[in-house]
């Protein structure tokens, strides 16, 4: 993964978000300065858990601070259904809405 | 640890706790009013229950939910322990390890076969009469209204950094709530912060403030943390706990105690003039948490205490048994490498060398003997097996008989305990059929109408025995040998001493019953217990009274790795003798046998019968000097084996023999020597039963 910084990073980080893959994850996106392109896509997600949660949260804040606000966007049930179990769904701004 | 590896150890702990469950049952039916017991029983599928819930096995957890409830009240006292029950909790026990052998695989288990849902109908019909709290769900506090009433609790979970690294997910386990009520509120927050340089994704940086309102018990919703127990810190609060239930948890928890009263205010859980009374000065005991290091600390500390109280559990691990295997396999080769290290030692002449070379080497002997212990597991493991078979052959025969255990303590190799289950299981089954007789029978003959089968286990001369014995008619070798005559395997002019009649019960094929029954008298079963227990260099010989009963003694070796061994030459061949079957050598006197490798010995003034291996395995390598003779017990059976040299002792790592030479009489293996050389390992009990046989042959021709 090439730094993003002047590009934004598209969010194909691939679809193992739990904690199996959360260290290559978070260096990925260190390495892309936590920079994203716009309401990206969560659509690759298949697994997610507490440790990828924190990640999208990290995620989420850092480019909110950066980019004004994010949203994520084609939001999986598998990150929907986490997201709200953990009472996570409001500081990701997750919406009820259609799942992906 | 690997989500694999922590799936791998949910499935030996739910094998592990079935057990402990089928233990419970059997111990239930004897005394059904022991509460340790039904405690054990509900535990047991409570934590099946739990666990399977972290995986999403949804199969499990809604059959164990309503096996919860019945046992929970069985635990109550509002239904009883009947027979009938304890069948049906069995074939619970049955379904489950199916189910988990299922979970095992990766296959889908299915949650409409019909078995499960005629036990999960059975269980319900049983509650149906109870309603309220039991038919619904387990609780530990029936005379509270608690159980009955939906209340509010208020739980602040404070997750270890590493609980996720343990195997445990709190989002599962924030789900795992949704099932005990409706989840009022799901407050997250900071532990460490997200933002902190430190943050480390794989550590659990969040921590939850959650209502619930549920019926349950707090003993049930505490249970839903049993895996992070003792790790992380959950403080659960009310139902409608004052200020002071709330106060004290402030004082357990780490962090800023104002952060966390407005918390639990934002929660609804206390109102604002509660919170302001706990957020006064003298309510302020922790100090505030200034960085990430210091929370993580705090928090460790706090779980080192909760640690200090589960230094009991701590005390076993669990591993897996590939990683054993691989550290055995390792120490074998060391074994093998300090064997050819002393060799060099000794041919250097050099006195320091040697000495060196000699510490190291027993050194590598105590790695061994601990390294071989780790693989070891007590035969109660599967001595409890036999009560669920007897039982049901009790009832299916109409007998009645009781199973007795003694030295369940006695270790055997992992891999030889289940390489010995099939035999024990058909030994158990023929004594039960063929051993024991009708209580009507039974009376008769002046006996009590209870038969008993007893299974005993102990360590003999570097083997461990286990011996199936029953009170039942004892073998008729009238019958016997008639039917080895009707079947062509004897003549009918020989004359065969008992143990010889004994011996034709392991011919294929071999059935005295006059009926076929279900559970054995299929002519399979004795044949091949002799075959499975050979093939682990194991044996197995009987002894019976007429009348008084029968005894089946199965003799294994400790382990299927690495012996101490005994050198020993013929000619330019090697062989190794296991030192523990020695009792002693000495020089052979001149003996004379003629044509015949075999004969007997007068040993300070007891007969003995020996076997020259010379003869014995055809060797016509010249013979150099007087010959030696080693003599060696297995039991109360006594023999000696001529050779020529005696080349002391040696640590022997057991290599398995091709299947080529898998009916090669007399050798239970190979090892390689530390010269590189191969030795072929002595199996002694069958050499000696072949000397008996031969002996007795010799006996008859002279008698003739």
């Amino acid at each position: 993964m090439t730094n993003t910084k002047t590009e934004p990073l598209l969010l194909q980080t691939g679809s193992d978000w739990t904690i199996r893959r959360a260290k290559g994850l978070q260096q990925t996106l260190e390495a892309a300065g936590w920079v994203l392109e716009h309401e990206p896509s969560l659509q690759m997600i298949e697994q997610i858990d507490l440790c990828g949660l924190q990640l999208l949260v990290k995620l989420h804040r850092r480019t909110s601070l950066k980019q004004g606000r994010c949203h994520f966007r084609d939001v999986p049930d598998v990150v929907r259904d986490a997201a709200r179990s953990s009472g996570l769904d409001r500081w990701l701004e997750i919406d009820e809405g259609e799942s992906a | 640890m690997s989500t694999e590896e922590i799936f791998a150890t949910f499935i030996a702990e739910s094998r592990d706790l079935l057990d402990e469950m089928e233990r419970g049952l059997f111990a239930l039916e004897k005394t059904p009013d022991d509460p340790e017991l039904l405690n054990t029983v509900f535990r047991a599928a409570h934590t099946i229950k739990g666990s399977a819930g972290l995986f999403s096995l949804e199969a499990i957890v809604a059959f164990t939910h309503t096996t919860e409830n019945l046992l929970d009240a069985l635990r109550k006292g509002q239904i009883e322990v009947s027979a009938d029950l304890i069948n049906d909790l069995l074939l619970v026990i049955d379904i489950l390890r199916e189910m988990i052998d299922q979970a095992e695989r990766k296959v889908a288990i299915p949650n409409d076969r019909p078995e499960v849902a005629r036990l999960v109908r059975a269980m319900q019909q049983r509650l149906s009469h109870l309603g309220g709290a039991s038919a619904h769900g387990p609780s530990s506090e029936p005379d509270k209204a608690a159980n009955t009433v939906s209340q509010r609790w208020h739980l602040s979970l404070y997750f270890h950094p590493d609980v996720r690294r343990a195997g445990n997910d709190p989002v599962a386990l924030m789900r795992y709530l949704e099932e005990l009520g409706e989840v009022l509120v799901r407050m997250p927050f900071e532990q460490l912060s997200l933002d902190s340089d430190d943050f480390d994704a794989e550590q659990i940086s969040l921590g939850f403030e959650v209502a619930l309102q549920t019926e349950r018990p707090r003993e049930e919703i505490l249970a839903v943390f049993d895996w992070v127990a003792g790790e992380s810190q959950v403080e659960l609060i009310g139902p409608g706990s004052d200020l002071e239930g709330f106060r004290q948890a402030l004082q357990r928890l780490p962090g800023d105690p104002q952060a966390i009263v407005s918390r639990w205010q934002a929660c609804g859980s206390l109102s604002a003039a509660q919170a302001a009374e706990l957020s006064a000065p003298a309510t302020r005991v922790a100090p505030a948490v200034q960085s990430a290091a210091e929370a993580t600390a705090a928090v460790t500390e706090k779980q080192a205490a909760a640690g200090a109280r589960n230094d009991g559990e701590a005390r076993f691990i669990r591993i897996d048994a590939r990683r054993l295997d691989k550290l055995i396999n390792l120490v074998g080769e060391l074994v093998i490498a300090g064997s050819g290290a002393r060799t060099l030692a000794s041919q250097s002449g050099s006195e320091e060398l040697i000495e060196a070379n000699s510490a190291i080497l027993q050194l590598v002997e105590d790695v061994r003997d601990s390294s071989l212990s780790l693989r070891t597991v007590p035969l109660e493991s599967i001595f409890s097996r036999f009560t669920r078979v007897v039982r049901e052959i009790s009832r299916d025969l109409g007998k009645e008989i009781a199973i007795e255990f003694e030295g369940g303590e006695t270790e055997l190799d992992r891999s030889l305990i289940e390489r010995v289950s099939d035999p024990l299981m058909h030994l158990v089954r023929n004594a039960a059929d063929h051993g024991l007789e009708t209580p009507e029978e039974r009376e008769k003959s002046g006996k009590s109408p209870q038969g008993t089968i007893k299974l005993s286990a102990y360590y003999d001369s570097g083997n461990v025995v286990i011996e199936i014995i029953d009170d039942g008619r004892g073998i008729d070798t009238a019958r016997v040998r008639q039917k080895a005559l009707d079947s062509g395997l004897i003549r009918a002019d020989q004359v065969l001493a008992p143990d010889q009649i004994y011996d034709l019960l392991f011919q294929p094929g071999f059935s005295t019953a006059s009926k076929i029954t279900n559970v054995s008298g299929r002519g399979v079963g004795l044949d091949v217990v002799r075959k499975n227990l050979t093939q682990i260099r194991g044996s197995v010989e009987v002894t019976s009274t007429p009348g008084q009963g029968s005894r089946f003694r199965l003799r294994l070796p400790l382990t299927l790795a690495i012996i101490d061994g005994f050198l020993v030459s013929i000619g330019r061949s090697k062989y190794v003798i296991p030192v523990d079957m020695i009792r002693e050598c000495i020089e052979a006197p001149t003996l004379q046998t003629g044509n015949r490798a075999s004969d007997f010995f007068n040993l300070r003034g007891t007969v003995m019968p020996y076997v020259r291996l010379r003869q014995l395995f055809g060797s016509d390598a010249p013979a150099r000097g007087r010959e030696n003779m080693v003599v060696t017990q297995v039991g109360e059976r006594v023999a000696g084996f001529v050779v020529d040299e005696l080349l002391g002792e040696s640590q022997t790592v057991i290599k398995p023999l091709g299947r080529l030479f898998s009916n090669a009489m007399g050798v239970g293996g190979a090892t390689i020597l530390g010269t590189g050389e191969v030795a072929l390992i002595l199996d002694i009990p069958s050499l000696m039963l072949s000397i008996d046989r031969e002996s007795r042959d010799h006996l008859q021709q002279l008698a003739a």
